[in-house]
């Protein structure tokens, strides 16, 4: 087990009360994160896919570590969920949403797309990860970020187990807890069982998205060269990317990446269609039916995901296994050509 | 050349047993043609492609294996060629055709070939190669599918149980 | 201390060389390790580089060394790979060819090793007293058991302890292993059930067909109950934590598994990486260690370091160590010490050699099974490896294959295009055909002889005029006594009860095939090795008969350890290198005695 440092009260998001009064609305929230950490993993698994076999090792890497650490956000959102007594659903007809896509929590006006490895994309996911700026307040039911929503989490778990008491609110199942062993990749995944444990959760999410406040590095390993030191933020893995160069241990944001080169060719990219649906093309058509067959792959993902979310862990297996056919099937679908020649088909991960 | 690639999408779909979209998602149909016209030479390729039409133009079934028995598999000069194209998609690997297959076809063997000699195109050739594939495998090294996804059976594959072939006709 | 003095000059960077290096430097000792080979594979742009090999070329460099770089300078086996003459750096003066091989590159042969970690049974270590067949080990199951914990945990070993007690082998009451067992197989699912509660007649009474799950070192589940409670966190690879978190089934953990889930020595040597003092030089081949005549303490090693794997040219040099460790293997650590003339006084340096014969036996299950998919084994029939019969034959495990047929799929390809088969006929039956390859990879333990041996010729060198290794090898009845029975019983009666057609056919091919032709009984069989090198330079109770004692020093050199599967007596059916990795353990803390 990695020692990590002793988890930060959460930051007051204001000095107003928090929207979540009552452990209904907690749990809608987190069933609200549940949905927001998984809006980002369509785009960036397409980002990654998108990028040529054999080119842009480093951006392949960088971006297959941000999506493994959403999957794990997401299985410790469920954790969250599960122990506050909520049951996280992931097969429901809006969970997957349509892109372009305006991420539920954010009150700015910004769209998430299904779309190849570029400048704009990254822009689009450095938007996402953004960062809290110091002191930040956030109104109630509208966050300038993910941190700020996850700080109202914080917040009102605190408030909810004054009120109520500790075990009235943790009143969730242990057994429905995924465990660390069946999780793998990086960070701990934490069993949720009561505050302090949540609060651990919320800070290893909101630290390996955002970083903590003016710091880069999320307080845990290092995941490029050779195992030593701390890892970078995902905020910072995408601007490394768009700068095409590294950060050193030395760098803060206001010094940017001052590490190695990175090498970036955002030619060497599939022109995928972006934000493609199964509708765009005529009934009947090969390209309909191997579009929707991969929307249809990608809801028995997440059908295996959300029963194993429910008391059922032996179905996480199975959720993995699909995971690696589902990279194959989205290799496939980026790399058909258009009718026009001119681009691919792209991905929908809806169907409908 | 839009046609020509066309008609040698089609072979290949007739030839492998999978759709052109399979195909086309293996991203090597270009790759492959251009294989063929380094191997064979154009007017080789051409003559190929021209008994394709004439055999995809039967209907499916009967008539259309018909034609392509006359045609193309008792043809000594087609047949190794449609053979090795066959291997080709599935295993990956092409084997340059014999001095006497040349001397047969009448056609020089191009610089830079050797009769014979077996050989994987390129890296995504190996990786993409279909052998595998029905039996809701991968091949050693590439496409892994995941850990412990041994221990039940494939999710896809034309003997998974949780194949869908039979509607589709399309191969997850 | 001069520069070039060390508390430990470690010859060899495998696993027994990592790991005596990380015991050693953990307790604050100065050491060096000689590596022959090149860095290689330590570098991740390298280790993409082998798996582009593996894909463009795996089929025509042989395996298992054919992702890795040819090395003129320090050769491995079976490299180049040359189809007319097996194995090539070895000369050959017996026609049975000794088929096993090693790779010598900074991780050593864990580069390409199948990761199976099987501990020795207790019978293993007292042959001769149980069952009358070759010779006693100086130490018993008991004494090597804290050795094997630490092996284990240092190869990353995933196994549940209530399956491996058989035969004796026994684990202190709170024991587990670092990780859950692998994932078993549908394949092992379908043996398991066909063979649940049946047995087969060997000479000497009924046995069982227990499947069981192999012990591998390959990352799974961690189990959170390890070491106390404490848990344990797998190691990835060299450079990108992530990958390599758990086996993902890209199925060909030999010769490389390409997101390094498969433990390396490169992992324990990564430990290494940042430590002050711990010195690792690559390209340098111990050619000769000197010896003070009147005590007999090795005095230097000598080292000729080359600057590039294509030419001779090298440069010679000398260290010295307050104690030598050889790890270098059991073929090279003999051919150092005999061209250096020491360590021998028992003449037993060179004899001994041991390989576990191996052998294939295949056919189709009634129902699909679905091969081609995980690591190449996840269980065996692990109950046939010790037995009364060990007074007549050898025992063996019988490996399940989760990789269907050898050859396949091509074979299988090439067979329908000859029948000019195509589309979709030609692509339901390649499916139906791949879906129920069964294949059961028999290993078989050999007896010590003196006759196997490694010696050495000055008229056979290499290119940087060290003595390549002349190998005399042979099976004796009583391998080829078990052989028979594994092919013709056990298997015969493994396809009864779970309804295989058999393919079985031992054609009588070239050399180069990778196996020995041997005809036993009335039937002919092709085997091979497992590349398992051991016994060459044995320990035992007296310096009469070995070469080593049971801490793995030299009987002739009060400050030499030879260390590796060479330390073996005998073989038993555990493939080597948990039981090397824990030997390394036991003279590793000699050391640490000694170096107090």
């Amino acid at each position: 087990m990695s020692t990590r440092p002793a988890p930060k009260s959460p930051r007051r998001a204001s000095a107003d009360l928090p929207e979540i009064r009552s452990l209904v609305s907690l749990r809608a929230h987190l069933q609200l994160a549940l949905q927001v950490e998984h809006a980002t993993i369509p785009p960036y698994l397409t980002a990654w896919a998108s990028l040529r076999a054999g080119t842009n090792t480093e951006a392949v890497a960088i971006i297959r570590s941000v999506m493994i650490e959403e999957m794990l956000h997401l299985t410790q959102v469920a954790n969250m969920l599960n122990a506050v007594g909520g049951r996280p659903r992931l097969t429901g007809r809006g969970f997957v949403p349509r892109y372009p896509h305006r991420l539920p929590h954010c009150s700015r006006k910004f769209e998430v797309s299904i779309e190849r490895f570029s400048p704009a994309a990254l822009k689009t996911f450095m938007k996402i990860e953004r960062p809290e700026r110091s002191g930040a307040p956030a109104e109630p039911g509208q966050y300038r970020t993910l941190g700020q929503f996850y700080a109202a989490v914080g917040q009102a778990v605190v408030e909810l187990c004054e009120r109520l008491g500790e075990k009235a609110v943790f009143c969730g199942d242990p057994a429905r807890q995924v465990q660390p062993a069946q999780y793998y990749g990086s960070g701990a995944l934490i069993v949720v069982v009561n505050q302090s444990t949540a609060h651990q959760a919320i800070a290893e999410i909101v630290e390996q998205g955002e970083g903590a406040p003016g710091d880069i590095f999320d307080g845990d390993r290092q995941i490029l060269g050779d195992g030593d030191g701390q890892e970078v933020a995902h905020y910072y893995r995408f601007l490394s990317l768009l700068k095409g160069r590294s950060f050193t241990q030395k760098d803060t944001p206001k010094t940017g990446p001052t590490g190695p080169v990175i090498p970036v060719d955002f030619t060497a990219v599939h022109p995928l269609r972006p934000n493609t649906r199964a509708m765009d093309y005529p009934r009947g058509s090969p390209q309909r039916a191997a579009l929707q067959e991969f929307a249809s792959s990608y809801r028995a993902l997440l059908s295996a995901l959300e029963d194993s979310f429910n008391g059922q862990p032996a179905r996480f297996a199975e959720g993995i296994a699909r995971m690696f056919t589902l990279h194959r099937q989205a290799l496939a679908l980026i790399q058909t050509p258009n009718p026009d020649g001119k681009t691919t088909l792209g991905l929908d991960f809806r169907g409908d | 050349m839009r046609a020509e690639r066309q008609q040698f999408l089609e072979l290949s779909s007739e030839l492998t047993g999978y759709p052109p979209i399979d195909l086309e998602g293996t991203g090597l149909v270009d790759d492959y043609l251009a294989l063929l016209g380094q191997e064979l030479g154009a007017p080789m390729v051409t003559r190929l492609l021209d008994a394709s039409r004439d055999v995809l133009a039967h209907r499916a079934g009967a008539p259309r294996e018909e034609a392509m028995r006359l045609q193309i598999l008792c043809s000594p000069v087609l047949w190794p060629v449609v053979s090795g194209l066959i291997q080709l998609w599935y295993l990956g690997s092409w084997t340059s055709l014999s001095a006497q297959w040349y001397s047969l076809a009448g056609t020089a063997i191009p610089s830079g070939v050797s009769p014979g000699k077996s050989r994987v195109p390129s890296a995504e050739a190996y990786v993409q190669q279909l052998a595998y594939r029905g039996a809701g495998a991968h091949p050693p090294g590439a496409n892994p599918t995941g850990h412990g996804s041994w221990a039940i059976p494939p999710l896809f594959g034309d003997v998974s149980p949780a194949a869908r072939i039979q509607r589709t006709g399309r191969n997850p | 201390m001069s520069d070039d003095h060390f508390d430990a000059v470690i010859v060899g960077g495998g696993i027994c060389g990592a790991l005596i290096a990380r015991m050693l430097s953990e307790a604050g000792k100065r050491v060096l390790v000689l590596e022959a080979g090149i860095e290689g594979a330590r570098k991740p742009a390298n280790y993409q580089q082998y798996l582009q090999t593996l894909y463009t070329e795996g089929g025509a460099r042989g395996m298992p060394n054919g992702p890795y770089p040819y090395n003129a300078a320090a050769p491995s086996p079976g490299m180049p790979f040359d189809p007319t003459v097996p194995k090539g750096y070895y000369a050959y003066d017996t026609p049975d060819y000794f088929l096993s091989d090693y790779l010598r590159m900074m991780g050593g042969t864990t580069l390409h090793w199948q990761g199976t970690s099987l501990r020795l049974v207790p019978n293993d270590f007292r042959m001769q007293s149980v069952y009358g067949q070759g010779i006693d080990w100086p130490i018993t199951y008991d004494d090597l058991e804290p050795a094997y914990r630490r092996a284990e945990l240092e190869i990353g070993v995933a196994a549940d302890v209530e399956d491996q007690r058989i035969f004796g082998v026994w684990f202190p009451e709170d024991y587990v292993f670092p990780m859950h067992k692998m994932p078993q197989s549908c394949v092992d699912q379908f043996f398991l059930s066909a063979l649940q509660g049946k047995s087969v007649a060997l000479a000497g009474g009924e046995y069982p067909l227990g499947v069981i799950s192999i012990p591998q070192g390959r990352n799974s589940a961690p189990n959170e109950r390890y070491n106390g409670g404490k848990g344990y966190e797998p190691v990835g690879a060299i450079g990108d934590r992530d990958s390599g978190q758990r086996c993902q089934g890209n199925s060909v953990c030999m010769p490389i598994c390409p997101v390094q889930a498969k433990y390396t020595a490169l992992k324990t040597l990564q430990t290494l990486a940042h430590s002050p003092r711990v010195e690792i030089r690559a390209q340098c081949v111990a050619s000769r260690l000197h010896a003070d005549p009147a005590t007999g303490r090795i005095t230097g090693v000598e080292y000729k370091r080359y600057a590039s794997p294509q030419s001779p040219e090298h440069t010679v040099h000398r260290v010295s160590g307050t104690r030598v460790v050889l790890a270098a293997n059991a073929i090279e650590n003999t051919t150092l010490l005999l061209a250096s003339q020491l360590a021998n006084s028992s003449g037993q340096l060179g004899r001994n050699l041991m390989d576990h014969p191996y052998l294939y036996v295949w056919g189709t299950a009634p129902k699909p099974v679905y091969p081609f998919r995980g690591p190449d084994t996840t269980s065996g029939v692990e109950t046939l490896r010790d037995g009364d019969f060990r007074r007549v034959h050898a025992a063996f495990r019988a490996s399940l294959s989760n990789w269907g047929w050898s050859g396949a799929p091509g074979s299988q390809v090439a067979g329908l295009l000859n029948q000019q088969q195509y589309g979709k006929p030609f692509r339901d039956q390649l499916a139906r055909q791949l879906a129920s390859m069964v294949k059961i990879g028999f290993m078989f333990e050999q007896l010590p002889s003196a006759e196997n041996r490694v010696t050495i010729d000055p008229a056979r060198r290499d290119a940087l005029g060290n003595f390549r290794p002349v190998l005399s090898y042979s099976y004796a009845d009583y391998t080829l006594a078990g052989v028979e029975a594994a092919v013709n019983t056990v298997w015969g009666a493994i396809r009864g009860y779970a309804g295989i057609t058999d393919a079985t056919a031992y054609p009588d091919l070239a050399p180069g095939g990778g196996f020995n032709h041997v005809t036993f009984g009335n039937r002919a069989y092709n085997v091979m090795g497992s590349g398992h090198i051991v016994g060459t330079h044995r320990m035992g109770r007296s310096r009469r008969d070995s070469v080593i004692d049971s801490n793995l020093r030299s009987w002739d050199h009060d400050n030499l350890f030879v260390v590796g599967a060479g330390a073996q007596v005998t073989i038993g059916t555990a493939n080597p290198t948990l039981t090397t990795a824990a030997l390394a353990v036991r003279a590793a803390n000699a050391l640490l005695q000694d170096l107090r």
